[in-house]
């Protein structure tokens, strides 16, 4: 039997949120919008949602005058992508 | 990006694939920066100490050489206004690494030829050069760094042994304009 995908990662703007945090420290939200196209009020709602979960954590502070939100994913996140990533390619296999 | 769209297995493992890419070729392209600055400093300081050894005969104007760390470091904070907001990365912390360890083993080296025990220091230079850069070259997986570094440390080694004085300066000036072609290459890779 296949492994049910995780419903709040098997959305293309969460999952390619949660694909670039997991291969960096941090990353901001100008950089995340940047890559994502998305914007800004989606991106945070979508950010929420995460956060929420505990997949991400999420930062809010200041450079220099101006105000920074940083995010990055948690052990919890992390450990939910490599898994949706392992149930994905056993789809992949099982229609293959 | 639409966050309701549903995907199939395929299209998501392609999302997270290239997104994967982009992000690394982001962090490339930075490193390429990084790579021009130190190697345009390398050219400029080696012709400098150079023209001013070999006219003067005085090879007290190798202290020029402590001037390229804040030269280096201001030209890097000149240019990061025009980087978008990179995220942190091990990727990046590697590489931030490997440069530091090797600017430190240099000032060392450096101190000890100076002041302590006299060595051949160009060589010894040139070869943690090319290390350095090789090992910029694995962490990014780029084929072009690691081997320009390899010709940069093997290739320079050689070379000091049979230059002498003076004239070793001009292979450090080939070494920097080895790290700015590096830089060039990898930027336009990662265009």
């Amino acid at each position: 039997m296949l492994p049910k995908l995780d419903p709040l990662l098997h959305s293309e703007l969460r999952l390619a949120l949660m694909s670039i945090l997991a291969g960096v420290e941090q990353a901001d939200f100008t950089y995340l919008k940047e890559q994502t196209g998305a914007t800004s009020g989606n991106l945070s709602v979508q950010l929420d949602k995460l956060a929420t979960a505990g997949y991400i954590a999420v930062e809010k502070g200041f450079r220099g005058k101006m105000p920074r939100t940083t995010c990055s994913i948690t052990p919890m996140g992390l450990g939910a992508f490599r898994a949706y990533v392992e149930a994905l390619k056993e789809y992949i296999q099982a229609s293959g | 990006m639409d966050n309701d769209k549903k995907m199939t297995a395929q299209e998501s493992l392609a999302l997270i694939a290239e997104t994967m890419n982009n992000n690394r070729r982001d962090i490339l392209r930075d490193s390429a920066r990084h790579f021009v600055i130190w190697g345009a400093c390398i050219v400029v300081f080696a012709l400098a100490v150079y023209l001013l050894w070999s006219g003067t005969g005085n090879p007290a104007w190798n202290w020029l050489w402590f001037g390229i760390t804040p030269v280096g470091y201001l030209g890097v904070w000149l240019t990061k206004d025009n980087v978008p907001s990179l995220p942190k990365s091990e990727l990046g912390r590697m590489m931030g690494m490997v440069w530091i360890v090797y600017g430190v083993f240099c000032l060392c080296l450096c101190l000890v030829g100076i002041f302590i025990m006299p060595m051949r220091l160009t060589q010894l230079v040139v070869l943690m050069l090319g290390m350095a850069e090789s090992m910029s070259g694995a962490v990014l997986r780029s084929w072009p760094v690691a081997i320009g570094g390899l010709m940069l440390g093997v290739g320079g080694v050689v070379l000091t042994m049979l230059l002498a004085g003076d004239a070793q300066v001009l292979l450090l000036a080939f070494g920097g304009a080895l790290l700015l072609a590096t830089g060039i290459v990898v930027k336009l890779q990662y265009k």
